[in-house]
């Protein structure tokens, strides 16, 4: 029984012959133990440094404005301060240019149900400078992305249209409830970060979100 | 007093053996700095060194500044204030600090182009090379981290640009933007975890990198620069 351990196993051996030695069982619970305990230690560490990756959208509905603020074909800029109550609301904040269309037409954009109000992101769909409106629709000043009127992309490096708000009347109140970003034509896609396509084949390039 | 002299040097050698028996230390000494080079070095070959040196300014430097800054959304502009007009010598480490970044960078090139040029990533020195690339991303990473930290307008804002060309990397891209940012929107919370970064994780990384990088390089040795590959005097046959 003993001698199993001591000749090498030869081909096609028993069982008994193709046990492991005490050295070779002790290196595996070795590695096998230490590699649970690495494991059980190292998954709380990597859930708290990713944890923030996979928490999703906090977006909270914010105020944008009294409605009889909004001008008829005029963009107005607003800041919208989500979470106002916290000391890094400033860090927070974002701003919206808002415009009020006389019909349907006017936003050749506009989701269904969302044609009386204009609510775009100022944040330019190149790596997301703050853009400027301009006579012509929106300019960006650091690598000079220009839009339209309704925030579609005419000219320079950015990729898709600028985001929009979902806007909802609250009273005489216009609140902003969800962010969303759009393909080239106005087709509704979840918000996702700026130089991210959202036409075309480099669209495939991003297929998860997290 | 010629006895105190001799008494000094012959308590000191006693002392260095008493160490050198124990952990070895002049045997490592010896290894790794009274090695063998080859024949026709030039300037070109001592951008490496002066990286290291950049390195350690950088990591004094910074880690004294990290005794006053404090990394929070209403705190670090104006502990970075405090540093500059407040504290002696403040201005200058901080100076130190940021200047020695650029040049941590710069050097980083010219070090990485001249180990191209001699071919230093040939056989048998690809690990070496490759060790430094990896070396030169953390150091990119270290120079994206350190910029928000300054926290003024051009601070938050290239780092806004930066978070978004690491989202548009495919794939994996949204994930590491959503990481950099620690969440889908721009909050506080970026600052110390720019901050962690910056201080802890890519550092440590960083040393441990540099460690093999050098080890690499006593190991193996320096290369014969291209025009002298041939002389009789870099034939490794003639050193042993």
């Amino acid at each position: 029984m003993s001698d199993a351990t001591h000749t090498p196993p030869a081909e096609g051996g028993t069982v008994a012959e193709k046990q492991m030695t005490r050295g070779q069982f002790l290196t595996a619970a070795t590695v096998g133990v230490g590699g649970v305990m690495g494991v059980l230690l190292a998954a709380p560490v990597a859930g708290l440094a990713l944890g923030p990756v996979f928490g999703g959208d906090d977006f909270e509905p914010v105020f944008i404005g009294k409605i009889d603020e909004f001008k008829d074909g005029i963009f107005t800029k607003v800041v919208l301060m989500p979470h106002a109550d916290k000391p890094d609301a400033y860090v927070r904040r974002k701003v919206a240019f808002v415009r009020k269309n006389k019909s349907a037409d006017d936003d050749r954009l506009a989701l269904k149900g969302q044609e009386d109000f204009t609510v775009i992101s100022n944040v330019c769909m190149h790596l997301g400078c703050p853009v400027q409106a301009s006579t012509s629709g929106f300019v960006c000043p650091c690598h000079g992305g220009a839009y339209d009127e309704d925030g579609k992309r005419i000219g320079g490096p950015p990729v898709r249209p600028l985001d929009r708000y979902i806007w909802e009347k609250r009273d005489d109140e216009l609140w902003a409830t969800a962010i969303y970003s759009l393909d080239n034509h106005g087709n509704k896609k979840s918000h996702r970060d700026p130089g991210q396509h959202t036409s075309g084949p480099e669209s495939w390039l991003y297929p998860l979100q997290p | 007093m010629a006895g105190l002299k001799e008494d000094l040097t012959h308590h000191g050698s006693k002392a260095l053996d008493a160490v050198d028996e124990r952990g070895g230390l002049v045997g490592f000494h010896k290894w790794f700095l009274f090695r063998n080079v080859p024949k026709g070095l030039s300037w070109l070959h001592t951008l490496g060194f002066c990286l290291l040196i950049v390195f350690v300014n950088q990591a004094v430097t910074g880690s004294i500044l990290a005794m006053y800054y404090q990394p929070g959304a209403d705190t670090a502009y104006e502990s970075v204030q405090r540093i500059m007009f407040e504290f002696d010598f403040g201005w200058l480490v901080r100076g130190m600090h940021k200047w020695g970044a650029s040049a941590m960078i710069v050097l980083m090139f010219l070090h990485m182009g001249a180990s191209f040029m001699m071919g230093a990533y040939k056989y048998p020195r690809e690990l070496t090379w490759i060790s430094g690339v990896l070396i030169f991303a953390a150091t990119l990473g270290m120079g994206l981290t350190g910029y928000l930290l300054v926290w003024d307008q051009r601070a938050f804002w290239a780092s806004v640009v930066a978070i978004n060309l690491n989202g548009t990397a495919p794939f994996l891209g949204p994930y590491i933007s959503e990481f950099l940012r620690g969440g889908a929107t721009y909050t506080g919370n970026i600052l110390p975890r720019f901050y962690a970064l910056h201080m802890l994780l890519i550092p440590g990384g960083l040393i441990g990198l540099i460690v093999l990088h050098m080890y690499l390089v006593t190991r193996l040795g320096v290369t014969p620069a291209p025009w002298k590959k041939n002389d009789p005097a870099n034939d490794p046959e003639a050193w042993s």
